[in-house]
């Protein structure tokens, strides 16, 4: 009786254990995927408060803007140069 | 507010200085090829032969094809500017072209020195390529492309608003963000204040009107160089900006 007494306990510690560590699982398993949820959502809302807003095509614009305003220079000081020139004559 | 004054001041005695350089080199082309018998010079029939005075005729021919066809390059090439000022100019290009190719054969077949000497002064009185041609070529370019980078940066301004109002910046940003936006629309205002009418005052001067049509080259000139700078300046409160919802 005392034997069987004795592996019938160890047997329901057995269980016990077992659902006790089941539980555990499952509560981790559960926190886990919460705490990995919320952070994301936090951080996706924090960066759309902040992030800046998107200038790229105003940023292509303007880069355009700059190459004529190049051009524009070379021409102006190419036609300095005709200003500031004389015609000379082949004839000389 | 200051700092745009002080710019502007300091370009417009930066493009006076220069004009005033520019007039004084200039003077010197003024009197060079006149074409009044007096300014024939008498030495050279008498040192010069047949031969060496048509080659030095012909030097000078073709010289001004090559400056003009480096400028039908850039009139052909250009972005800047219109179709129609751009058919004007190739026009007027290949007219010279094709006049200074038929004067030189003229010269070549010319079979005394006081021919050849007159025909030759026509290259410079009849063309005035480097004073007055190229010069007004560049000019109507730069003129154009002034004309198209306002029309830009006025495409720009509305996105840049958009931008404004739809960024987290704080009340004080934006509205530092919106004064720049506004000096940006009254440059180019004064832009396009400066450049109205310049492609027309000079694109279809003419080498009979020289020197007097000089003046008109010049003017032009400065009113390109006072668009470029309130460009210069639209520029720099768009970048401001540009810095401003960066951060």
């Amino acid at each position: 009786m005392t034997h069987l007494s004795a592996h019938r306990n160890m047997v329901l510690s057995l269980v016990a254990v077992m659902a006790i560590a089941g539980c555990a699982t499952s509560l981790r398993g559960n926190d886990t995927g919460a705490g990995s949820a919320a952070p994301v959502r936090v951080t996706a809302a924090g960066a759309a408060a902040t992030a800046s807003p998107d200038t790229s095509s105003v940023d292509q614009q303007v880069g355009s803007i700059d190459n004529q305003l190049n051009n524009i220079d070379s021409q102006l000081n190419a036609a300095n140069g005709g200003l500031s020139s004389s015609e000379g004559d082949p004839a000389q | 507010m200051n700092a745009g004054f002080l710019i502007r001041t300091v370009a417009t005695l930066t493009v006076t200085a220069g004009l005033g350089l520019a007039g004084s080199v200039a003077v010197d082309a003024d009197g060079t090829p006149a074409p009044s018998p007096s300014s024939v010079p008498s030495p050279a029939p008498h040192t010069l032969t047949l031969a060496a005075l048509k080659a030095r005729c012909n030097t000078a021919v073709q010289r001004r094809l090559g400056t003009l066809g480096a400028d039908d390059t850039f009139v052909r090439q250009s972005a800047a500017l219109t179709s129609a000022d751009q058919t004007t100019l190739e026009g007027q290009i290949t007219a010279d072209q094709q006049e200074l190719t038929a004067l030189d054969r003229t010269i070549q077949g010319d079979t005394t020195i006081a021919q050849a000497h007159s025909d030759c002064e026509l290259i410079v009185t009849n063309y005035r390529v480097y004073v007055m041609e190229d010069p007004k070529i560049h000019e109507v370019i730069a003129a154009d492309g002034i004309t198209k980078v306002n029309a830009s940066v006025a495409t720009l301004i509305p996105e840049l608003r958009t931008l404004i109002n739809n960024s987290s910046l704080s009340a004080t940003i934006k509205a530092q963000a919106h004064s720049d936006l506004n000096d940006v629309t009254s440059k180019v205002d004064a832009s396009h204040t400066s450049i109205s009418g310049v492609t027309a005052s000079v694109i279809n001067l003419v080498p009979a009107g020289w020197p007097g049509n000089k003046v008109d080259l010049q003017s032009a000139h400065q009113n390109i160089r006072t668009a470029r700078t309130d460009l210069a300046g639209a520029r720099a409160d768009v970048n401001h900006i540009l810095q401003l919802l960066g951060e």
